[in-house]
């Protein structure tokens, strides 16, 4: 009896070990991205006299050939994460990678490996009590990072683009403070109406 | 004694052969509970649309659907796209060769349709809730070329039936994937 008590133990090691669970004394953030939320605050149709948000993202061609600057606030991307464990994140990198619905890489960022990056720098929130969170995605804390997908050499894209449709991969990079890479990446649509280019 | 304790290894030992998951997970029981168009109204358990040329200032409007989602148990799901396939429900007899009522609009993706990409995510149950966790989202259904093709086809007798499958992943890993048919009138 004894001895089945003090071998228990072990076989939970072990088991652990084989399993591949992490060790539970040096967790990970647990961090997931739970939706990217798009808006679109462009006021030229009647749908969009007050701010729109969609799970996509909406251009009006009509509208943007009338402006000789792109005001980038008015397309936005939001990546919304949640950090289930006390574990800090650092989001120190973005890139934003372009494709067409075929899915071959096109803007005139497809040169560049990875797309369009930049380097940021975001520090999350992480629950501080058994109670945080219970919020809009359930357990956790959120955290977001807003971005502007469109810009000037996407709308250059735009002008000679075939289809109506264009996909942008959002990726975001990162590290917690116990040392695990955060790399966490999603796929919304680009949608384009009015005067395009057909 | 020794029989509680051996009991109580068997779902560790499980563990290896599972991903550490716990095998009595359940997965997401979720539901398209309805659609409903932006423009028009509901005739005879039909949504009717109304479209327009492409450009048209509010044409936007027509162009997205907003989708109602259940989810009726406590796991949280992940969309992260939606495909949609357009059939006529009339005969396309501009096609070489003319092709049966029904059929899939080939100018709009035909039998594989289009398919949008999105990152969404739906709550499971808080806490009791007979009517399960509902949540909607804008979603495009009616593209720009779809447009051009009612335009320049007879599709006023019928209309066109848009096939819209959710797809996404629950908390607990398991596929999930929830259609339902939201028909359009073109007049």
């Amino acid at each position: 009896m004894t001895r089945t008590i003090k071998t228990l133990p072990l076989v939970l090691l072990a088991v652990a070990m084989a399993g591949g669970c992490r060790n539970p004394f040096n967790p990970s953030a647990d961090i997931e991205l739970a939706e990217i939320t798009c808006s679109n605050k462009d006021t030229s149709s009647n749908d969009n006299k007050v701010q729109v948000t969609r799970p996509s993202l909406w251009i009006n061609c009509t509208y943007l050939k009338t402006l000789s600057t792109i005001d980038y606030t008015q397309y936005t991307a939001t990546m919304n994460f949640v950090v289930k464990n006390k574990v800090i994140v650092t989001i120190r990198r973005i890139s934003m990678v372009y494709t067409d619905p075929l899915g071959n890489e096109i803007t005139l960022y497809k040169n560049v490996s990875g797309g369009r990056t930049f380097s940021t720098l975001y520090r999350f929130s992480f629950p501080a009590n058994n109670n945080s969170g219970s919020g809009s995605y359930g357990e956790g804390v959120a955290n977001s990072i807003e971005l502007y997908p469109i810009d000037s050499k996407v709308y250059e894209t735009i002008k000679a683009y075939p289809y109506d449709t264009m996909y942008v991969t959002i990726t975001a990079y990162g590290d917690d403070e116990n040392g695990y890479d955060v790399r966490l990446s999603g796929t919304v649509t680009i949608t384009f109406f009015g005067e395009c280019n057909k | 004694m020794r029989r509680i304790l051996s009991l109580a290894t068997i779902p560790l030992l499980m563990a290896p052969f599972t991903g550490c998951r716990n095998p009595f997970d359940p997965s997401a029981d979720v539901i398209i509970d309805h659609f409903e168009p932006r423009m028009g109204s509901m005739k005879q358990g039909e949504w009717n649309n109304e479209i327009t040329r492409p450009g048209a200032s509010w044409a936007v409007q027509a162009q997205y659907v907003t989708v109602f989602i259940r989810n009726y148990s406590t796991v949280g799901v992940s969309f992260s796209s939606y495909t949609v396939v357009y059939r006529q429900v009339s005969e396309q007899a501009g096609a070489i060769p003319p092709l049966p009522a029904h059929s899939p609009i080939t100018a709009a993706g035909g039998a594989e349709g289009l398919t949008f990409k999105f990152v969404a995510h739906l709550l499971g149950l808080q806490y009791p809730n007979n009517e399960g966790q509902e949540r909607s989202w804008n979603i495009q259904v009616v593209t720009d070329d779809l447009l051009r093709y009612c335009a320049n086809t007879e599709t006023q007798s019928g209309g066109i039936d848009c096939e819209i499958t959710m797809h996404g992943t629950d908390h607990n890993g398991h596929d999930v994937t929830v259609s339902g048919v939201w028909h359009l009138e073109v007049f």
